[in-house]
């Protein structure tokens, strides 16, 4: 092997360690240029990303399970460092009650609370770009109607781009008549409605389709488990 | 108290006894450190009874976070000591051999070759059984999207181990995926 195949294939195997940072969005900008340049001279290794995006797909899938349990009580940490709990009123918050009304689901009194704490997520990072206007936007979350309860249905767990805006996640959801009803969980996950518990395959897929086809607002899209 | 309060400033009044803060810190934080510790553990008993003592952890050590590092891989990195340390305790390696075993191979009947037209689905089963180590980078690099620098704080080893094992466990990955019937084309 000449020492030009050896740099070259020393610099692939480089390239290659550093694809899932890069698709992942953890690379700086100039090792992120690097890469750019690297593989638009080397199409076979541009080929890895869609390898990867699978890869990111599923281990995301895998987590999902976890991503959508109920919130557990902070009782027993509590207990462990010999301190009382806060009282419930206080981790409730300020007067949350109209953004719990907001998600699809508030079905118990913790998922009321996970679904209002979620709201504020919401809430506050659309505030930082200054687009949302709450009543505007309630379908995002589903029905404002306060005590209507919705089956959680057919479910996928999907996750919005950083930069994306609750608006226009708004206009796409209620678009194409789907809703949130949980998170953000670990890994910033939203589970989203899309139908029924009987809906049929072609529609599922249909909707999934539309929402994978969002990449400029939606990372990934996966099915529940 | 609210999301506009930095975990970092929550940690410091953690440190200054808050209980209210080490809450806040643990209803923000909880489902990731469960679901990670859980992946690695792969006993939600035990990974919820870890989880509490993470932020037992937190609130004992408070003190000790410099902010050097974003609140989360601080986080991360006491969950991976706390469960690496009980499956240790447990002297039990939950590697390949379980769920490798569960992988479909070209001569199960027809219904897992259904499964195998469902290739997320594969790849899936497949991160599931790489071994602990492959497993636990995966997750963090691209779950909870550590950066290189990030991940080997977690992890505790060499930035440039980090880069090598998460590549291992990809042609791992690949190796596994083969086994089951679907040659990926790479490495």
């Amino acid at each position: 092997m000449s020492e030009d195949t050896k740099h070259e294939s020393a610099r692939r195997d480089e390239v290659e360690m550093m694809l899932p940072f890069y698709v992942t969005g953890q690379l700086d900008h100039a090792e992120a240029n690097e890469i750019d340049d690297y593989l638009k001279h080397h199409p076979d290794v541009a080929r890895q990303l869609d390898l990867i995006r699978a890869e990111r797909e599923s281990t995301a899938a895998g987590n999902a399970i976890y991503a959508s349990r109920p919130a557990r009580s902070f009782d027993r940490v509590a207990a462990m460092i010999g301190k009382t709990p806060a009282p419930p009123a206080r981790s409730a918050g300020w007067g949350l009650d109209w953004i719990g009304r907001l998600f699809a689901m508030p079905s118990s009194p913790t998922l009321g609370f996970v679904g209002a704490a979620a709201a504020i997520v919401i809430l506050l990072q659309a505030a930082t770009i200054g687009t949302l206007v709450v009543a505007q936007y309630t379908g995002i979350f589903g029905t404002a109607g306060g005590n209507e309860t919705v089956d959680a249905g057919t479910t996928v767990v999907v996750r919005f781009a950083d930069d994306a805006s609750a608006a226009a996640i708004a206009d796409v959801l209620s678009g194409l008549g789907v809703k949130i009803i949980d998170g953000p969980r670990g890994g910033r996950l939203f589970t989203v409605r899309i139908g029924p518990k009987t809906m049929n395959e072609s529609e599922r897929e249909r909707l999934i389709a539309a929402l994978k086809a969002r990449s400029d607002l939606i990372v990934f899209v996966t099915q529940t488990p | 108290m609210d999301r506009l309060i930095a975990d970092d400033q929550l940690i410091a009044r953690v440190a200054a006894a808050d209980p209210v803060a080490l809450e806040t810190l643990y209803m923000r934080h909880q489902n990731r450190i469960f679901g990670f510790i859980a992946r690695i553990v792969r006993d939600e008993g035990v990974a919820e009874e870890l989880t509490n003592e993470v932020f037992v952890d937190v609130w004992k050590h408070a003190g000790g976070y410099e902010g050097r590092s974003r609140a989360t891989t601080w986080l991360l990195s006491i969950a991976h000591n706390r469960a690496i340390s009980a499956l240790r305790k447990r002297r039990e390696e939950p590697w390949d051999d379980e769920t490798a075993a569960n992988l479909p191979d070209q001569a199960d009947d027809s219904e897992v070759a259904l499964q195998k037209a469902d290739k997320s689905r594969l790849l899936r089963r497949c991160i599931d059984a790489l071994s602990t180590d492959y497993r636990e980078i995966v997750d963090l690099v691209y779950f909870h999207e550590l950066s290189v620098a990030e991940a080997s704080a977690v992890l505790g080893i060499p930035e440039g181990t980090v880069k090598t094992r998460l590549f291992n466990a990809r042609k791992r990955l690949s190796v596994l995926l083969k086994d089951a019937g679907v040659d990926r084309g790479w490495p």
